[in-house]
């Protein structure tokens, strides 16, 4: 496994990490949204 | 599969990012990505089913009790094992392993969490979780850092030990590795050492719990206080009912806001204390608590979908203000169905990435120092969370 394929340093993921963190975020909060705003109906969810 | 290939696949699963395989297409990479989730997604689809069914089909036999009482966490992760091992055997598994995200599953989890709980609790929980926390954090954290120098364990090894066990298992360990500069190996080992100690207390904390007859929110503060990683938290809150659930993630995200300011004072330990010269950390050696750089770290560190759920408790209370119950009540049954269903995924995946390979290559004093920080986590935690949410209502 050569070094451009995985980081030295264990903060190195810390950006793809963080990223996550917001996209968790994002993507819970989009999905809320439309559940308040009644696009999303509890009867569409399996 | 070499040592290091290993040490770096459990570093790289404990913090989310994923390489491919080697000699793996990128094509190849996503059909195998695109394959994992498929069998996550499958994987929740069968526990939704046996949630409903296994009660129903033991409904007035000796076994209905027992089945009425199993939540769809139990099913998520005993499923999530399954198909581990299934995987592992026919060898795929850790191509797929860019499908197993427990990390953001959770997160937007909790994030939709935020919308069913009623910010009032938020707020009235929030005096005795920051508290909690602060005791627990700093309570943990010494013992674990003193009793791992005993034994004569690397700082940098301490350090994350140390965070992993008194804040919020690998995303501490993971903040604490960027700020004192640990080896990727040393993260690898804190991360397994993590699950293997998170796992069985998803079950044991609820049972305990229910043993000596702890009311909802002491549960709650206990769980959300003691078990390191948000998700096995999350999925024991579940276990245990909706009230712990709700108290054991307000606490655990306090835990995790209190991240970034830990993650400064080990960068400053580090700085200045144990390897003063050294290192990007003691690069910045007029770093100062309160300077520009802390204040831009502490942010950096801050968990966003702390915010999220925040926002969601906000916005649904001030709706249940202004909106009829009849019309309010199916948008919130919708966010607890997506919720449900975003944690059963977060589940499936704590059994699918499990490994514990690399914990034999870490030796036994780590685990001696988990063990035992464990079971002062667990004694103090307990005593916390009695004083602190005894009278608690909801």
């Amino acid at each position: 496994m050569s070094s451009t394929e995985r980081p030295d340093r264990p903060d190195d993921h810390k950006r793809f990490s963080l990223g996550e963190d917001w996209i968790a975020t994002l993507v819970g909060l989009v999905l809320f949204a439309a559940c308040m705003a009644g696009l999303i109906a509890p009867e569409l969810i399996p | 599969m070499s040592a290091a290939e290993r040490t770096g696949t459990a570093a790289a699963t404990a913090t989310g990012t994923v390489a491919p395989s080697p000699g793996t297409s990128p094509r190849a990479a996503a059909g195998w990505t695109v394959a994992g989730l498929v069998i996550v997604v499958g994987l929740a689809w069968l526990v939704s089913v046996l949630t409903d069914l296994v009660p129903e089909i033991t409904e007035g036999t000796g076994l209905g009790q027992v089945a009425s009482s199993i939540e769809y966490p139990v099913y998520a992760i005993a499923l999530g094992f399954v198909g581990n091992a299934v995987l592992s055997l026919t060898g795929v598994r850790r191509r797929m392993a860019a499908a197993f995200r427990t990390e953001l599953f959770i997160k937007v989890g909790l994030v939709l969490l935020g919308a069913t709980v009623n910010f009032a609790i938020v707020v009235r929980a929030a005096g005795p979780a920051v508290l909690q926390a602060v005791l627990l954090i700093t309570v943990v954290f010494a013992f674990t850092w003193w009793f791992a120098g005993v034994l004569g364990l690397d700082d940098r090894l301490r350090a994350l030990l140390a965070s992993a066990l008194s804040i919020c298992g690998v995303s501490a360990a993971v903040a604490a590795a960027g700020a004192v500069e640990a080896k990727k190996e040393q993260l690898a080992y804190t991360a397994t050492l993590v699950i293997v100690f998170a796992v069985p207390s998803i079950f044991l904390l609820p049972w305990l719990a229910n043993l000596m007859g702890l009311p909802p929110a002491v549960t709650g503060a206990w769980i959300g206080g003691n078990i390191d990683t948000t998700a096995a938290v999350t999925a024991a809150g579940a276990v245990a009912g909706e009230q712990p659930l709700q108290i054991a993630s307000i606490v655990k995200v306090t835990q995790n806001a209190l991240l970034g300011i830990v993650a400064v004072l080990l960068t400053l330990y580090f700085a200045f204390r144990v390897a003063p010269g050294a290192g990007r950390a003691a690069a910045s050696g007029t770093r100062r608590i309160g300077d520009r750089r802390s204040l831009a770290m502490l942010w950096e560190r801050f968990p966003k979908f702390v915010l999220g759920f925040l926002l969601a408790s906000i916005v649904a209370t001030a709706l249940a203000e202004s909106l009829p119950a009849d019309v309010l009540e199916p948008r919130l049954d919708a966010a607890k169905e997506l919720q449900t269903w975003a944690l059963t995924l977060a589940f499936v995946s704590i059994g699918l990435e499990f490994n514990a390979s690399s914990i034999k290559e870490s030796g036994w004093k780590p685990i001696v120092v988990f063990a035992a920080a464990t079971l002062v986590n667990l004694v103090v935690g307990l005593g916390l969370a009695l004083l602190l949410f005894r009278d608690f209502t909801f």
